[in-house]
């Protein structure tokens, strides 16, 4: 059991349809009352899922647009909770997507980095101790203590994922792998993901590529709907992502 | 602080209720250093860009005083010693309640991009906008210090009154919070509802006016029972001006234990209500 890291059961986890006016008013009305839940004001993003990683594994998710992976990955990260079923992890989770989360345009380089740290759940002299690192990382030293508006976007990226890739979380959420910055920081940060893929932590990879998948990943699920549609092994997931693709 | 390698993370579709204030006391302990960033990043952003910068922060309920001031010069026939004293320090009070609970119920909508990726407990949103909201009340209250001096007013034991009704007013606007907040994600009417709410709530509570003028002889005794069960807030402010006055409260003792219990009662339902609902209503963002 200490060697589970994420332990999905039956997870299911539906979506509200957004609505206004005479259809909101009447769901407010009426909804509080009705035991089953319809097509018309839910849909279905994660249906029964079940999954378990091991610690240190890492595992690829592939699937067309919209068929459920990053919300996958939120109920993972805790960030919704499942309609059905139980979500268990152990240890500190990160989801990287998007980078910059929390910046604040007023705040200098350095206290957006103290910000983002405490974000992350990461106290005052944790922090201290990685900034250091973190801004020579993202090679903006000269501008760490102007303000972010003056940052250009490249710049804003670079610091942004130089704070995500110090938090050394247990379990990684990897949601389709970045490109930021110039071809240099784009190298160093490809590399920097790859290091922390290959490191002690578990992973969960969501992508497009079938290269990376192939190169970093034990496992491979192919999802559609909400539903895992293989099995874990590599190839046929590849195979079926593939054969999905040229269908359409 | 945050978790640690070992912490196991547990997520049901079902979420418990009734340890929901103790489960939220704890996370606050643990995200105590994000909930101080949040304030002092609002803080240090507040007023940029501005010449008077903090100024503000006095200018504006010095002014609103002046003009009610004036209103009361002309309109009524009070005999309120410290009359602008009064005003000013009912202002104060009730834009602490008004702003906690205007941004607060928002708060969950205006941080979307944040709680889309990163789960920390959302709770933290509502505590460092109401911490925020006390800070600027309290950075305006220096204004009081000249006035103070002016009224040769010297500070009795009746000064108690001020933490503890400050304490009331946050935790009746973060209590409504927990509810709108929630509710907001879904309905975005709530918004609405509470600034017309809060429009109202400013004529009806004793801020530009003394509490005696209510329970004085004008209104029937049965109706000032139930004005002052159905506004804590009249209750509060009037403590807040008497910690500084030293003149007598002149509310009942049941008056006073009801209203404090019902804002006490407000906070735990709301508590639970918002940490049952809150990873669920997150979808709706």
């Amino acid at each position: 059991m200490t060697d589970i890291a994420i332990q999905l059961e039956g997870v299911s986890l539906d979506y509200p349809k957004q609505k206004s006016g005479g259809g909101l008013l009447r769901e407010v009305l009426t909804g509080r009352f009705r035991k089953t839940r319809d097509a018309a004001s839910w849909h279905r993003a994660v249906a029964d899922l079940d999954l378990t990683v091991n610690r240190g594994e890492v595992i690829g998710i592939m699937g067309p647009n919209g068929s459920g992976k990053s919300t996958l990955l939120r109920v993972i990260a805790g960030i919704y909770a499942p309609d059905e079923g139980t979500v268990r992890t152990r240890g500190r989770i990160t989801l990287l997507a998007g980078v910059g989360t929390g910046f604040n345009r007023e705040l200098t380089g350095r206290e957006n980095i103290m910000l983002t740290g405490s974000i992350f759940g990461f106290d005052h002299k944790q922090m201290t101790e990685m900034a250091q690192s973190i801004i020579e990382f993202s090679g903006i030293e000269n501008f760490i203590d102007e303000p972010l508006r003056t940052y250009s976007s490249g710049m804003r990226a670079r610091l942004g994922f130089s704070i995500v890739s110090h938090m050394e979380p247990n379990i990684l959420l990897l949601d389709e792998v970045m490109s930021v910055g110039d071809h240099d920081f784009r190298k160093r940060s490809r590399a920097r993901i790859e290091e922390m893929v290959k490191g002690d932590a578990t992973v969960v990879i969501v992508s497009h590529s079938a290269n990376l998948l192939r190169e970093l990943c034990d496992h491979v699920y192919y999802i559609e709907s909400g539903r895992f549609e293989t099995a874990g092994d590599i190839e046929s997931a590849i195979e079926r992502y593939q054969s999905e693709k040229e269908s359409n | 602080m945050g978790r640690d390698e070992d912490s196991v993370l547990e997520l049901h579709a079902e979420t418990p209720t009734l340890s929901a204030p103790f489960k939220m006391f704890h996370n606050l302990r643990e995200y105590r250093q994000l909930v101080r960033h949040f304030i002092s990043r609002d803080l240090k952003t507040r007023y940029h860009g501005s010449i008077i910068g903090w100024g503000w922060s006095i200018a504006e309920p010095l002014a609103l005083t002046v003009t009610f001031y004036i209103l009361f010069a002309i309109l009524s026939d009070s005999t309120d010693p410290y009359r602008p004293f009064n005003i000013l320090v009912g202002i104060l009070g009730w834009t602490f309640f008004s702003r906690t609970l205007t941004r607060g119920t928002t708060a969950l909508q205006r941080n979307s991009g944040l709680i889309q990726r990163i789960y920390f407990p959302r709770e933290v949103f509502l505590f460092s906008q109401s911490g925020f909201q006390l800070v600027q009340m309290l950075l305006s209250m220096i204004v009081l210090i000249p006035l103070l001096y002016h009224y040769d007013l010297m500070p009795t034991q009746q000064l108690v009154y001020f933490p503890i009704a400050v304490i009331l007013i946050g935790m009746l606007a973060v209590g409504i919070a927990f509810f709108t907040s929630i509710i907001q994600t879904k309905v975005r009417d709530m918004e609405h509802i509470v600034s017309v709410a809060l429009r109202i709530g400013f004529y009806l509570t004793p801020v530009f006016y003394n509490l005696d003028m209510i329970t004085g002889k004008r209104v029937p005794a049965e109706y000032v029972d139930i004005y002052l069960y159905a506004n804590p807030l009249a209750t509060y402010l009037t403590m807040l001006r008497c910690a500084f006055t030293g003149e007598p409260l002149g509310i009942s003792s049941t008056h006073l234990a009801v209203t404090i219990s019902s804002t006490v009662l407000i906070f735990l339902l709301g508590s639970m209500f918002f940490m049952r609902r809150e990873r669920k209503a997150v979808k709706n963002l």
